[in-house]
């Protein structure tokens, strides 16, 4: 799986102008095209240049979306503040995760959202 | 006995009179008008027209009370059906009719009773006839506009309706009504009328459309 740093800007747009939709959909607003395509861009160009979700896939962004907007604390608003809030926390449990196979040595099988590498070295 | 089926042994009143006057008041001038026939008779009415009667002779005659003959006076008297005067030592009401003023209220008051049920009956026959003589009016003049025939049938339909009564129809209770113009009115207003309503899009509809646009945008 392409990590979010080595994507192309334009696939990665298009792939969330789609999640994007679908979230909006889910949701319940009416986003309009505008905002979406605005948003989408934003949003891919944050998620190549941004550091911190750099070693993050498509996949786990796509999970980090369905979590929040169906589990998040907060009200969910089609904003790039939100998404960042859905993401930064799956991106903790993912951190999580990790320490908890390799650190308190539990079956990685039985704890979900773990990945092999460390998203930050 | 036979005395009880002469004239003079029943009271004698005009029904149109006491509709107008009361009963009480009608039996009085009654009273006074054949005391006054009486009295020509006799000769013994005065120059100017007055003759006498007393409360005792008119409560014998028409059993009314002197309480009531002084209301029915003063109704006769409003009337000008009536005039009294006091004459004499000791003073004697003395009456006089103002025959032209009888003659003048119960012309008039058949005059008016009379047209009223003929008005009455016009009325009801003229407009059982004429309301669909009238209706046949409304329509010609209507089609005569060269407007639409649909128009035209939309707007007669709307117009020719009748009221509870069933007598006038929704046109003529208007304050005023010019066909042309209200017309005119009724054509401008057919464009704002037929405008197709918004066909409702659901929410998730209306969203895939705007992703289907932000597609093209990208």
């Amino acid at each position: 799986m392409i990590k979010l740093k080595n994507e192309n800007l334009q696939e990665l747009t298009e792939k969330i102008l789609d999640l994007l939709t679908l979230t909006s959909i889910e949701i319940g607003h009416r986003t309009d095209a505008k905002t979406l395509v605005s948003l989408s861009k934003i949003f891919a160009n944050d998620l190549i240049q941004e550091r911190r979700f750099g070693n993050l896939n498509f996949l786990q962004v796509k999970e980090a979306f369905r979590i929040g907007v169906r589990f998040g604390k907060d009200e969910p608003f089609m904003n790039i503040r939100t998404f960042y809030k859905w993401i930064y926390s799956h991106k903790k449990s993912i951190d999580s995760a990790y320490y908890e196979v390799h650190t308190l040595g539990k079956n990685p099988a039985e704890v979900p959202f773990y990945q092999s590498q460390k998203l930050l070295k | 006995m036979i005395h009880l089926l002469s004239s003079s042994a029943f009271i004698i009143c005009n029904k149109s009179l006491a509709k107008k006057l009361g009963l009480k008041s009608t039996i009085l001038l009654s009273d006074l008008i054949s005391k006054h026939e009486y009295f020509l008779n006799n000769n013994l009415i005065d120059g100017e027209g007055y003759f006498f009667n007393t409360q005792a002779n008119i409560e014998e005659d028409t059993t009314l009370t002197p309480y009531q003959q002084r209301n029915a006076i003063r109704t006769l008297k409003n009337e000008g059906l009536i005039e009294t005067k006091k004459i004499g030592i000791p003073a004697k009401l003395h009456y006089k009719i103002n025959e032209s003023q009888v003659i003048k209220f119960l012309d008039n008051k058949k005059k008016r009773k009379s047209t009223y049920i003929n008005k009455n009956k016009t009325i009801i026959s003229n407009n059982n006839k004429s309301i669909l003589t009238r209706k046949e009016k409304f329509e010609q003049i209507v089609f005569s506009l060269n407007f639409g025939t649909q128009l035209c049938k939309d707007f007669i339909l709307y117009w020719t309706e009748e009221n509870k009564s069933g007598k006038k129809m929704k046109f003529e209770l208007e304050k005023t009504f010019d066909i042309k113009r209200r017309l005119l009115r009724w054509e401008k207003n057919e464009a704002k009328w037929a405008k197709p309503k918004k066909t409702s899009f659901s929410k998730l509809d209306s969203q895939l459309s705007e992703y289907a646009k932000a597609k093209k945008l990208l």
